[in-house]
């Protein structure tokens, strides 16, 4: 018998021979980048947040496994502010790690972590200890480092990256995991020990996702289902990007954090924000943690934290604006930068809490504060060696708290995460085990004799996931509880075509209709929580 | 003469003909090895080279050839991937469709060996190609499709397991 692997050459190489190049490829290239080159230009024309849209409410419940088609709804526009803007706390002010054409270093001072173009800050990190993830573009490699005191402590290579050798990585909320896109995967890479003490990563994961994106980036990446560390948790990574039709895009993408710590990521990923070539008409929508925040995006960045949200703009006369929405309350501020500058999506944009750094990209940086009344504080010019991308960190050295979570205690949260994270996993032992616990109601006609089995029975009917879903939605209190959905405390006759849409990932539509018109409120599965955190109940029926 | 245009970083369109020229027809082959379709290969490398386009007005090219390779590899596998998520989620909205085969599984093929290497996972058939066709040695194959050495040995001994098995199986 033939050798196979010679077999195999000569089927290759006799293959490869028959294939004749089309003349007519080298034309397709030139028209295809002239066609996004001109797109670019395009979007120089925009009148900036000129035509607000606000859409339904992306919940990561109905993200699994579904591609969300916006509602645009009605026209709105930017609104003054209708809530003050807390105060930010003194020593939360943040500062500015920045690389430029030397390396990596703190504004202001002198450590440099040469050879790196692109930085992201560990989160928990100080002033005096800095653990800093950085890619070179030219090697598109990563690679993590420690400064202490201002001075290189320790190195360490990571990966490197086929595609994506233009995009800082994103640190998980805790700091043990960085995210990355690497073509049409995203990357994650997690620690179980200490990355700046120099333990090795457990493991670069990498799921292919359904988007056609051009320049994809993964921008931010929140809880919005928090646990403990390194317990079940559910979130969302945000990316921008462009997609075929050279329109920019943003989405929501699931990741989920399992019981033993490692993550699951959806590949199906929902929209949150385009901007629309053909009407000039940015799109905004809700966070995708079901707050009402409004975020807008192009690809030229993309950022948040604590509950808020930044992007960047491109105004009418071809200048870059920075809008900031917290809730129903925006900033917006213009920059001194070209429009033209955004070429390769170079500009970034840097956010921790109030505190904004944006930069073209190609020389030139501004920081601003988000005031408490809401407009922001006037851009202020950063001087630096031609600064090409930057982070912010705090210098009270705390991680950067969860996103807010529509005013849920803390006790009520970890509940809820609890729930959520052992509904999706299908615990059924779990979930049996926190109800005999709390001594959960989980039956009008008295409680099941056999836990286990119950959930069991759930999950074999899918009521699970249907747990979870119902979870992420908004709440409600009610008699000294938090209860989900919040359609369980309203009259349902009040509730708007949105929201009937919202609550059809957890009830069919007919019935609720049905329980509207009979005025019997509320017949679909319900979930309570104390605000001590017990798991009060968990029924459906009269 | 070739025309061409003046970009902001001071490089021509020219220069990069130039480059496209030198290396579209080794690109469109491996293309067309990984996919089994000369339309979808001619397409892939159309989009790898407007790619390519971005990072070589950076001036972020060193290395030519191999970047292309990456970057057509890259192309066509993601495609590959969006193509199986794009048939699940079809599956899933209309139900089963087996037994309805696409253009793209439709290949007139009488060669064993080629049928059998599209029968590969893309892992494997990717380390096959860049090892058998393109000749590349382990480590410019792990750097190729981004991989750890050790991943492109067992992906190319299994994808020869598989082979042989496939090829015997049509005998």
């Amino acid at each position: 018998m033939r050798d196979i692997e010679q077999e195999l050459r000569e089927s290759l190489q006799a293959r490869a021979q028959d294939v004749r190049p089309d003349p007519e490829t080298w034309n397709r290239v030139q028209r295809r980048i002239r066609r996004r080159q001109t797109v670019r230009v395009a979007l120089g024309g925009l009148a900036a947040a000129a035509a607000v849209v606000v859409a339904a409410v992306v919940l990561p419940g109905v993200l699994r496994g579904t591609l969300v088609d916006i509602d645009t709804g009605p026209a709105d526009q930017p609104t003054a502010p209708t809530e003050p803007v807390p105060t930010p706390a003194p020593d939360a002010q943040a500062l500015l790690a920045v690389a430029d054409e030397h390396g990596v270093r703190l504004l202001g001072g002198d450590s440099l972590v040469p050879g790196a173009d692109r930085v992201a800050i560990r989160p928990g990190a100080s002033a005096d200890r800095l653990t800093v993830a950085t890619r070179d573009v030219a090697t598109c490699a990563l690679q993590l480092t420690t400064l202490v005191d201002g001075q290189v402590d320790r190195t360490q290579g990571l990966a490197a990256s086929m595609t994506d050798c233009q995009t800082a990585p994103v640190w998980s909320p805790e700091g043990d995991a960085l995210a990355w896109m690497d073509g049409a995967e995203v990357r994650v890479l997690r620690w179980a020990g200490q990355p700046e003490a120099g333990d090795a990563p457990l493991e670069t994961v990498g799921w292919p996702i359904a988007l056609n994106l051009d320049d994809a980036r993964i921008t931010d990446w929140v809880w919005t289902v928090p646990g403990a560390p390194g317990g079940p948790a559910q979130g969302v990574l945000y990316l921008t990007g462009t997609i075929g039709d050279g329109s920019a895009r943003a989405f929501a993408l699931q990741i989920d954090r399992q019981g033993d710590g490692a993550f699951a990521i959806a590949a199906e990923a929902a929209v949150v924000a385009d901007y629309d070539v053909d009407d000039g008409a940015w799109r905004v929508v809700a966070r995708a943690d079901g707050s009402k925040a409004r975020m807008a995006s192009q690809s030229a960045g993309l950022g948040g934290g604590e509950g808020v949200e930044y992007a960047l703009l491109v105004t009418d006369t071809g200048r870059v604006a920075v809008a900031g929405v917290e809730r129903d309350t925006w900033a917006y501020a213009e920059l001194e930068i070209d429009a033209a500058t955004l070429e390769d999506n170079q500009a970034w944009l840097a956010a921790r809490g109030h505190e904004v750094a944006v930069g073209d990209g190609v020389g030139g940086a501004w920081r601003l504060t988000l005031a408490p009344d809401g407009g922001f504080s006037d851009p202020v010019r950063l001087d630096g060696n031609r600064l090409v991308h930057g982070d912010l960190l705090r210098t009270d050295g705390q991680p950067v708290p969860p996103a807010d979570l529509g005013g849920l205690p803390a006790p009520v949260a970890d509940t809820r995460g609890v729930l959520v994270g052992a509904a999706r996993a299908g615990d059924v032992e779990a979930l049996a085990e926190r109800a005999a616990e709390d001594g959960t109601n989980l039956s009008f006609g008295g409680p099941p004799e056999d836990l286990v089995a119950w959930f069991e029975r759930l999950a074999e009917q899918g009521e699970l996931d249907r747990l979870a879903a119902l979870l992420t939605l908004p709440h409600a209190e009610q008699d000294g509880l938090f209860v989900w959905p919040y359609a369980h405390a309203r009259d349902l006759r009040s509730l708007s075509s949105a929201e009937l849409t919202e609550l059809s990932a957890v009830a069919p539509l007919d019935e609720i209709e049905q329980w509207a018109e009979a005025g019997t409120g509320w017949m679909g599965w319900r979930v309570g929580i104390a605000a001590d955190g017990t798991w009060a109940f968990y029924v459906a029926g009269d | 003469m070739k025309a061409a245009t003046m970009t902001r970083s001071g490089t021509t369109t020219g220069d990069f003909a130039e480059l496209f020229a030198a290396h579209h027809a080794e690109a469109l082959r491996l293309a067309y090895l990984l996919a089994g379709d000369h339309h979808r290969a001619e397409d892939a490398v159309s989009e790898a080279f407007v790619r390519i386009y971005r990072a070589w007005r950076r001036g972020s090219i060193e290395q030519p050839r191999a970047y292309i390779r990456r970057a057509v590899v890259n192309e066509v596998n993601s495609r590959f991937r969006r193509l199986a998520l794009e048939r699940r989620e079809a599956v899933r909205r209309h139900g089963d469709d087996r037994g309805v085969r696409g253009a793209d599984e439709q290949v007139a093929d009488h060669d064993q060996m080629f049928t059998a290497l599209r029968q590969l996972p893309e892992r494997q058939r990717t380390a096959v190609v860049l090892r058998y066709y393109a000749d590349l040695s382990e480590a410019e194959t792990a750097a190729a499709m981004g991989v750890a050495v050790g991943t492109v040995k067992s992906s190319v001994s299994r994808g020869l397991d598989r082979l042989r098995d496939l090829v015997k199986e049509e005998a």
